[in-house]
Parts: C-alpha cells; structure tokens; sequence
C-alpha cells in the first residue's frame, strides 16, 4: 500500500514537473527568460528521473528478493512436511509385525526395518549396502540366514514362498516379492512374517481331529474283529442261524467302517488310502458267498433268483477281493431292496474279449430318466427310492465306481423306471 | 517251543480278542497295557514278536517303537504295528522307524495276522 502511494505521488510530480518544463519552455521563447535559470531546472528534473528509476529497480529487487525468500520458506516447508512424513513412515514399517528387506537388483540390501533386523539377529548399520551373501557372516541367525540366502540366490524371475521352522516355538513364513522402481530395476522385497501361532493352533487342531478320528474307528475295529472270531468260531462252534445273523452284522459294520473312511477322506480329515491288495480272484466264486448272506431275504421276498455262471473255467482276475466283494455286494444290495415281492433277478458273469463281465438285472422300481446321471454320485439316492421302505446312505453306488475305476474297470447301468435295472461292470483280464 | 508274542495295547476288548486268536494259533501272549511297561516286559523277557498299537496313554507309539529299536537288547525283535492311524504318513513313518509291518486294524482280516506273524518267524 505504502509503495503505491509513494508511486503515485511520485507519477504526480514527474507529471507536474513535466508540466513545468513545458511552461518554461514557453516562457524562455516568449519571455527570453535567464537561460541558466532553466540548464537549473532542467537538471533537478534529470536528477529526479534518475532518482525516480533506482528507486523503481531497487523497489522490484526488493520484490524480487521477498519472491525467493517465499519460494525457500515454501521449500523448506514442504522439505519439513515430507521429511515428517517420511519419519511417520518410518515408523510404520519399523513397527510393522512383519520382518522387510529390501534387496536391490545386483543383491544389494538397500533396506532392513527393525522387525527382520530382530529376526536376523542384526544391526541394521551393519547390513545396508552389503551384499546379501555376507549375512552368512554377519548374522548368527543360521536357521533364518541359510533359507532367505537360498531364496534369493534363485533365478531372477523367481519370487518363492518358505516356511521356516526355527524351533518349535518359532515359526517364520518368507515371501519374496518383486518391487518395480523403473522398467530395468526390479529389486526384491523379502518378507518375514512370525506364524508360529498359527502354526500351533493349525497343530493342536490336527491333533484334535486325529483323536476324533480314532475315536471313530476304534469301535469299529474292535466290533470288526470280535465278530469275525465270532465267525471263525474262535469263541465256540455257532449254528447256522448264528452265523447268518453275524455275517449280515458283519457286513453292516463293514459298511459303516467305509462310510467313516470315506466321509473323513471328503473331509480331507483322513487319508487312508488303503492300498489294493491284488490277488487272483474268481468272480463267480465271490458272487457265491454274497448271495449266501441274501439267501433268507430271498426268501422272505420270493424272489426268484438265477445265477447263471456259465463254466466253471471262469478267466481269474488280478483284483482286490475285499473290494471287489464290496461292490458285488453293494449291487446285489441294492438289487434285492429295490426289487417288490415275488420280483425276479438274474446274474450273470461273462468272459469277454479282454475282460469279464458282471451283469445282475432285478425287475425292481428302475431308475426315472432325470436321475440316471446322478446315480453315481455321492449321497445321491433317486427321488423314487423314497417310496420305497429300502434305507440306505447313498454312499455305495459312488464307492463301488471308485473301486471299480481303480481297477481300470468300467461300471454301467441300463435302466426304465418300474420295469428294472441291470448293473454291470467288468473288469480287466490280464494275460 | 511256543513262540511269546508281546502285546503292547491300551484298549481291553481288543487285547482280549487278539490273545484269544493268537492263543489258538498256537502262541504264548504276554501283555503290556502302556508304552513304557511294555518296553520294560520287552527287555525282560525277550519275546519273539511284538504287536504295538500307535496310541498308547502317556507315551506316543512311535516313541516306543524307537525306544525299542535303539536299546540293543530289544533292537532285532521284529515289531509289527496294529493301529487304526492310517495316513500314508504313518505307515511311511512306521516303517522307517523300523517295525516290520503295519496293520490298520479297521482293515485286516483276523486270519491275516497269524499268517503274518508266522511269515515274519521263520
């Protein structure tokens, strides 16, 4: 404000004193006024001007000068501004409850936060721009040192992912990750994260589950084996009757030690992967002492049964008998429940080109055409069994295709809805 | 000369049902309900065999099996683990540890265990 009043007066007088020289000028041609009087004039109007410019340039330096101060003090603000929050990052990473390293292209380590300076057992003075290869030296950390130094000598394009099991008590998960800083500069940022918590409750729960898991089957065993001794007359000779009431017993348990199997390998809880034990099998003699155990039902419902084996020179075939028998039981199940009285079923075992075939056809309730490509599926039971009384879980029909595909066999079925199905499947025979 | 058969097995029932069937095979059974008695019976009287179930009170089966395999008086007696712990982790584990079998109880038939103990006797 101070500078535009003093310029304004001083525009003031440059314009009066102009006015004053046009005035003279005037009156020395007109009047013929003292000449020296005017050189007086003119030079205080000369010595004005030049008065009046340093006054302007010193004005705009000083301008000029207060521009710069502004510009620094503004700097030096956003200088101040990023260094705090430069330090406020800082902070964070170092506070961080993960271990960070930063290790530039040519394996330089360009940064270390105070987490991994704790897990590395080092000072991070010692470690910036050292070559990641002397941590070996520097750090008595061996366990962390040796995988991470494994990790990062890999190919350059490689960002692997490692547990590394400290102790017991401390468990590290490392991952390293590519940091982009222009298109040639891919350093590798390491990452150290403390999972032994997790690890821990990850095992006690393991544990937990292994303990249900036994509890399950325990009982099953023991039932298992009391009864077939039972059988076997280990506890004293049994009758007929005694025996067939225990064998069904035996198979139902049988059934229940494969549902259990098989629901906690779904649950991937359990991984029994009970190896086929493959002997040289007779199918015909199989189906014979599955079909003793329906004997009664059989009769119970009328139903008449032909099983028609067609030479007792049956090719043998390279299989697991226990499984094997499962799956002939499991149709022959399925056969006589779903099959009303006075029904008819028919088995037959045929030896074809490369293989032989099992082929058993009830006159029962079939299959309706919308539920034929579940019937292999797990738990999958068909919305006209319900009417039935039958009980069942489902499960059989998924485990004998499993069995049966794990002896690079085939399973099928044909079927029409209250007119009967026939199951087939058929088994390899190797020369 | 009967062969002695040690069993080292918490569940009652199923040592009873075992020793029944083993007695009829023709074998004498000595009993140990823990890991750390029947490291003990195993020392002293130096049975032919030993059948060893997995999950045993206090002490872990594998640590029986390693215990008796490191003790050099009962190193070269032949250990045939009958357990219903049946990942391939076990059984892998079992046999490296040293037993010379693994039987999943909910899998074997009882025949089977006479014929693999005789086999593993000769």
């Amino acid at each position: 404000m101070q500078n535009r009043a003093v310029k304004f007066i001083g525009d003031l007088l440059w314009i009066l004193l102009s006015f004053l020289m046009l005035l003279e000028a005037w009156l020395f041609v007109s009047l013929k006024v003292n000449f020296a009087f005017y050189i007086l004039i003119f030079s205080f109007l000369v010595l004005f001007l030049i008065i009046r410019l340093f006054y302007a340039r010193i004005k705009e330096l000083e301008k000029a000068n207060t521009g710069f101060a502004h510009v620094l003090e503004k700097s030096e603000k956003s200088r101040i501004n990023a260094e705090g929050i430069k330090n406020k990052i800082s902070l964070i990473i170092d506070g961080l409850p993960e271990g960070l390293l930063i290790v530039a292209k040519d394996n330089n380590i360009l940064s270390i936060n105070s987490r991994a300076e704790k897990f590395l057992e080092i000072d991070r003075r010692l470690a910036i721009n050292r070559q990641v290869s002397e941590l070996e030296k520097l750090s008595d950390a061996k366990k962390i040192v040796l995988p991470l130094l494994a990790a990062l000598k890999a190919v350059p394009n490689d960002y692997p992912k490692e547990e590394i099991e400290v102790d017991e008590n401390f468990i590290l998960d490392m991952i390293v990750e590519p940091l982009v800083f222009a298109k040639n500069n891919v350093a590798k940022l390491v990452i150290l994260h403390d999972i032994t918590k997790i690890k821990k409750t990850q095992r006690a729960e393991n544990r937990f589950i292994s303990m249900t898991v036994h509890q399950l089957k325990t009982p099953l065993a023991d039932t298992k084996l009391s009864l077939k001794m039972l059988l076997e007359n280990d506890f004293g000779k049994i009758t007929k009757k005694q025996k067939s009431i225990l064998e069904k017993t035996y198979q139902k348990n049988e059934s229940l030690i494969y549902l259990v199997e098989d629901l906690l390998k779904e649950a991937k809880i359990d991984e029994t992967e009970s190896a086929d034990e493959k002997t040289l099998i007779n199918l015909a003699d199989l189906t014979d002492s599955v079909l003793t155990s329906y004997k009664e039902k059989l009769e119970q419902k009328e139903i008449n049964l032909k099983f028609g084996s067609l030479d007792k020179k049956m090719p043998e075939v390279m299989a697991d008998q226990k499984k094997i028998k499962m799956v002939i039981q499991n149709l022959v199940d399925n056969a006589v429940k779903y099959t009303p009285e006075k029904g008819k079923i028919e088995i037959n075992i045929t030896p074809k080109k490369e293989e032989i075939e099992f082929s058993i056809k009830d006159s029962g309730i079939g299959i309706p055409e919308d539920q034929k490509e579940k019937i292999f599926k797990r738990f999958f039971r068909a919305v006209n069994v319900e009417k039935t009384e039958a009980l069942g879980s489902g499960l059989g029909l998924s485990i004998a295709k499993e069995f049966i595909e794990n002896h690079r066999g085939k399973i099928w079925f044909e079927s029409k809805e209250n007119k009967g199905s026939t199951f087939f499947f058929s088994l390899p025979v190797e020369e | 000369m009967k062969n002695n058969i040690l069993i080292i097995e918490d569940d009652e029932f199923f040592k009873e049902l075992i020793t029944k069937k083993l007695f009829s095979g023709g074998f004498r059974i000595l009993d140990a309900g823990d890991g750390q008695k029947g490291i003990e019976e195993a020392k002293q009287s130096k049975p032919d065999l030993i059948l060893l179930d997995l999950l045993l009170p206090s002490m872990d089966g594998f640590e029986v099996l390693s215990a008796l395999k490191s003790d050099s008086e009962t190193a070269s007696i032949p250990v045939v683990i009958l357990s219903n712990l049946s990942s391939k982790e076990d059984i892998e584990k079992g046999l490296k540890l040293g037993a010379a079998d693994f039987l999943i109880k909910s899998q074997f038939a009882s025949g089977e265990i006479i014929t693999k103990i005789e086999k593993l006797l000769k």
